[in-house]
């Protein structure tokens, strides 16, 4: 690590699972796609050593990630949106918002049926369930 | 020999696509009957020419005739029959092979059904199916040609198929299956472009798209599914979804056909969204030609990564080709088809649907952005980055949740409009019974926000769905004093298409319970066991009982035996092994599953998944490391997916359409007299 | 009777509407883009990995004679190379390393065993011989601080540890040549 610690060391009977999360977000490196947590190679095996101690030792997890992405490159890190590339959250939010509210307008534009001179039909009723029932009926007599 | 006679095969395939696509457009645009007939001769040419080829390399393979450059890639003699067999799709020559075959019989088969039927339409239709077809038999004949002679000296054996393929069973089931779902997403491309093309859409063709994007849909299904059994029971990481880029190509057109199984009812019975449902067919063949493309071409770094060579171009070029099409289609004859008929209220089963379709798509420009996002990154900045698992969760969750909450609504309410108050007391009763779900397993210790809300939301839409399965068979029942199983039966087999998808929805509801249990409260604990020392793990008693050394042709395993307590149940003896290939420095391991939990309904069906994987032997093999795991209702996502899978099939069979149209022209007699 | 059956009878269309520009201008922008992303991305070879001077991570390890050796304490330039008994092309490269550290004493060579059983290494040096500390690295820590990814692989750090040069793979003359260079 270059700095010093900046968080509090994590206390030992959360450290299994404080490592466990972190090496969750991190990828193991000559896995396809596995991450830190999920893999049981010998680097993965390394990389989980390193933040159990470097948790323990009081390290942020963001001092952490850092120092893996010096390492192995900023493909190690699996959610990049929590390091910048927010780009990842809003280009999706956008969309969905451009989505709803195009839909919302159209919807809005679209004259709308008048209640009385709508076929009233029970509710859950399926058209053609209704006209099945209708020509069993009549086939049934 | 063989190698001639498969490389003529395919390029008369080739021919028939190309002399039958352009005789398809053709004949749309004349009418003309000739040309018509042409294009069905041709169509069901295309499937048998390829069968033949298909079996022309399967014979190569299994007589190991080393002579013909693909058998010589992934043949072997040390490889048993089946996986032999199955090695027609382990590679990238064989696996574009075995997509022209599938695509022909899919052709085939449209091509039959569509002898008596519209011309104008069936045409169109045939005629881009089998252009679609020129495309892969000309991959085939070309870049990507299995049945080249083997160039130099013909070799004695061959390095065998990938040695992933060799270990386990479901390796031989998962690629077809999803091919059949995958490929055969060009039929309602096609049947959708044909709409545009004539300029017209009735609701027969709305019907038989639907149909067929079902059948695609279901075995889209099945196929995601075994992928994910696959990854869980060979792979040994414990899971069975990592949002890989591979799966992600699968999923996205999954989607996309969902939704528009969903908005094409809509526009079925009401004559709406015929532009965003066409837009929904032609986008879902397009997302399987992307997926293509990202598993072939080498863009991504994955699992199921092909390699490289010229074929990547041609496919971004074919797919581009489509895309522009496509654009075309929809930009320039969209306003031929019937103008919409008005629009129901916020309280309907429409609004519902619209409501739900934004949701799916949303989730589908998710995924394609989170996997498309190295590749923007890298062309801005040439930064390398990955998106994994951990950004694909945290922003299809919600989503996911969401979708799963209105397919609850929507059952609620009718087609048209609605009744507020009466919508409420529809869903008073599932409100009410989630409502119960949920305090009761908070009060049980349940109460990580996000498997707590999916178990609600599941509970949730799982009673209406199972209430639109029985009502109408219980109303029956009431009304004509019939046993209430009759009256099930009664009323399934005249609704099969109501039957097939709510089964499916009642599939989604298991999927999510399976999905939030076994991710939510999974537990995961290294241990090392001493042979013959029982060791307390994770609420099991687990002994090492020793190690065995399995020499096999293809490949040598070291096979643990370890036994399995319960308190005092003994549940039998496990072996997570290490398979060492020949052609891989990297052994394989075999992770030990079962189904170990206490069960509900005795043990059918198991609350939990025992998950054993082999870390390392010692030396002296008296000693073994092991990953175990528990996996908490893991159980329910298999049974969820096979329950889309059958649902879908039910829902797509189109028995009972002749049958109606009797009985309709016979009512219709009736009240006309 | 037959209005329940039919659907909403659609009125007589007010006009038919023209192509959709929008549509088909916008649709056409987002395909070019979208393809000159998928062919760029093509282009990009994914294995590449950049190589950037940074200071070494210190180490601390025990030997197989058990004398413990640290990184900050050596003020020599030192070459640590990563092997491991199972892996073919280590002992493939092990002569040329053993030659050049008898060529440059002014250099310090380690070995850091990776994923190995220390008796089963210390019985190959013991018949393929040794000129040089091999250290044991158990948690695997120290590999993963390097960034090894697999073995061998040889790091060259120069007297002010500060790693110049690192070589994936087994070493020749040529790149042990071109490491002590950058070293000394």
């Amino acid at each position: 690590m270059t700095e010093p610690p900046m968080c509090d060391p994590v206390p030992e009977p959360m450290l299994d699972e404080a490592t466990h999360d972190l090496g969750r977000e991190l990828a193991c490196p000559i896995c396809a796609g596995q991450s830190v947590s999920g893999s049981q190679t010998p680097v993965a095996l390394g990389m989980k050593a390193i933040i159990r101690e470097s948790l323990s030792l009081g390290y942020c997890e963001e001092q952490i990630s850092d120092y893996f992405v010096l390492v192995y490159g900023d493909d190690v890190v699996l959610d990049p949106s929590k390091r910048g590339n927010s780009a990842l959250v809003w280009l999706p939010l956008l969309a969905v918002l451009l989505g709803f509210a195009g839909a919302g307008v159209w919807w809005v534009r679209q004259p709308k049926t008048p209640l009385e001179t709508m076929a009233v039909l029970p509710v859950s009723a399926d058209p053609d369930d209704l006209y099945q029932a209708q020509v069993l009926r009549e086939l049934d007599e | 020999m063989v190698s001639l006679i498969g490389r003529t095969l395919v390029l008369l395939a080739l021919g028939a696509c190309a002399a039958g696509g352009v005789a398809g457009l053709v004949a749309g645009k004349t009418r003309s009957r000739q040309a018509w007939k042409f294009t069905i001769a041709m169509g069901l040419a295309f499937a048998v020419l390829m069968t033949l080829a298909t079996g022309v390399m399967e014979y190569a393979l299994i007589v190991h005739d080393f002579s013909v450059s693909y058998v010589a890639q992934v043949g072997s003699l040390s490889t048993p029959l089946t996986i032999t067999i199955v090695s027609l799709w382990s590679s990238l020559e064989g696996s574009i092979l075995f997509w022209g075959f599938v695509l022909a019989a899919a052709t085939g088969v449209f091509a039959w059904s569509m002898r008596n039927r519209d011309p104008e339409h069936g045409s169109y239709a045939l005629g881009v199916l089998l252009l679609i077809g020129a495309f892969f038999t000309f991959l085939a004949a070309g870049v990507a040609n299995p049945f080249l002679p083997t160039p130099g000296m013909v070799p004695l054996d061959g390095p065998g198929p990938n040695a992933l393929l060799q270990n386990h069973l479901l390796m031989i089931i998962h690629p077809p299956a999803l091919y059949m779902g995958y490929v055969t997403m060009a039929v309602p491309f096609s049947m959708a472009a044909s709409a545009l093309l004539a300029g017209r859409l009735e609701a027969n063709w709305m019907r038989s798209l639907r149909r067929w994007t079902l059948f695609s849909w279901s075995w889209l299904s099945l196929g995601l599914l075994l992928g994910g059994w696959w990854s869980y029971e060979v792979l040994g990481w414990g899971g069975y979804w990592a949002w890989d880029p591979v799966e992600n190509a699968a999923f996205m057109p999954w989607l996309t056909a969902t939704a528009f199984v969903h908005s094409s009812q809509v526009m079925e019975r009401r004559g709406q969204f015929k532009g965003w449902t066409l837009t929904l067919g032609l986008a879902s063949f397009l997302l399987t030609m992307l997926g293509t493309f990202m598993t072939r071409s080498g863009v991504f770094n994955s699992v199921h990564a092909f390699g490289e060579g010229p074929i990547g171009p041609i496919f971004l070029g074919f797919i581009a080709v489509c895309l522009v099409f496509s654009l075309l289609l929809l930009g320039l004859r969209l306003h031929h088809l019937d103008p919409k008929t008005k629009m129901a209220g916020l309280v309907s089963r429409e609004a519902v649907f619209l409501l739900n379709n934004l949701l799916f798509v949303a989730l589908t420009f998710t995924v394609l952005i989170g996997t498309l996002y190295p590749l923007i990154r890298e062309a801005y900045d040439g930064a390398r980055i990955s998106v994994g698992e951990p950004y694909f969760n945290k922003m299809s969750l919600p989503v996911m949740v969401a979708i799963l909450f209105f397919m609850g609504v929507g059952p609620a309410l009718p087609w048209g409009d609605g009744n507020l108050n009466r919508a409420g007391k529809r869903l008073a009763v599932p409100l009410v019974v989630s409502g119960v779900v949920g305090a009761t397993l908070f009060a049980l210790g349940i109460r990580d926000f996000w498997p707590l809300a999916t178990f609600v939301t599941a509970a949730f839409a799982g009673v209406t769905s199972l209430r639109e399965l029985v009502e109408p068979a219980v109303n029956r029942a009431k009304q004509k004093g019939e046993n209430l199983l009759v009256a099930w039966w009664q009323y399934a087999s005249r609704s099969r298409a109501k039957v097939g998808a709510y089964t499916a929805h009642l599939g989604i509801v298991a999927l999510a319970i399976g999905i939030a249990g076994s991710a939510g409260y999974k537990q995961v604990m290294d241990v090392t066991l001493t042979e013959g020392e029982p060791k307390e793990v994770l609420g099991y008693t687990l002994i090492f009982e020793g190690h065995e050394t399995q020499q096999q042709p293809h490949r040598r395993s070291e096979v643990t035996w370890v036994r399995v307590y319960r308190g005092d149940r003994d549940l039998g003896r496990v072996d997570p092994r290490m398979n060492h290939y020949d052609t891989m420095a990297q052994p394989i391991g075999t992770p030990a599953v079962i189904s170990a939990g206490p069960g509900y309904f005795g043990r059918l069906a198991p609350s939990e998944d025992l998950y054993l994987s082999l870390t390392r032997l010692s030396d002296d093999k008296r000693a073994v490391s092991v990953r175990v795991m528990t996996h908490p209702v893991i159980w329910w996502v298999w049974i969820g997916g096979i329950m889309l899978f059958g649902g879908g099939l039910l829902a797509s069979w189109p028995g009972l359409v002749k049958l109606r149209e009797k009985r309709r022209t016979k009512l219709k007699q009736k009240v006309d007299a | 009777m037959s209005g329940l059956s039919s659907p909403p009878v659609e009125p007589a269309p007010s006009k038919k509407g023209g192509p959709n520009w929008a549509l088909l201008i916008v649709g056409g922008a987002a395909i070019l883009g979208f393809l000159g992303l998928l062919a760029v991305g093509f282009g990009e070879d994914p294995e590449e990995t950049v190589f950037t001077e940074r200071p070494a991570p210190d180490l601390e390890l025990e030997d197989l004679a058990g004398k413990v050796h640290k990184l900050s304490d050596q003020d020599k330039p030192v070459v640590l190379n990563f092997w491991a008994t199972w892996c073919v092309p280590c002992k493939a490269e092990h002569p040329v390393l053993l030659q050049n550290a008898s060529l440059y004493p002014d250099v310090q060579f380690f070995g850091v065993l990776y994923g190995d059983n220390p008796a089963k290494a210390q019985a190959y040096l013991n018949s393929a011989g040794s000129n040089y500390p091999t250290l044991m690295d158990p948690s695997g820590a120290t590999a993963a601080a390097y960034g090894v990814t697999g073995v061998p692989e040889t790091f060259f750090i120069d007297a002010d540890q500060v790693i110049r040069f690192r070589h994936n793979g087994p070493v020749n003359m040529n790149v042990m040549d071109h490491g002590l260079k950058a070293i000394r």
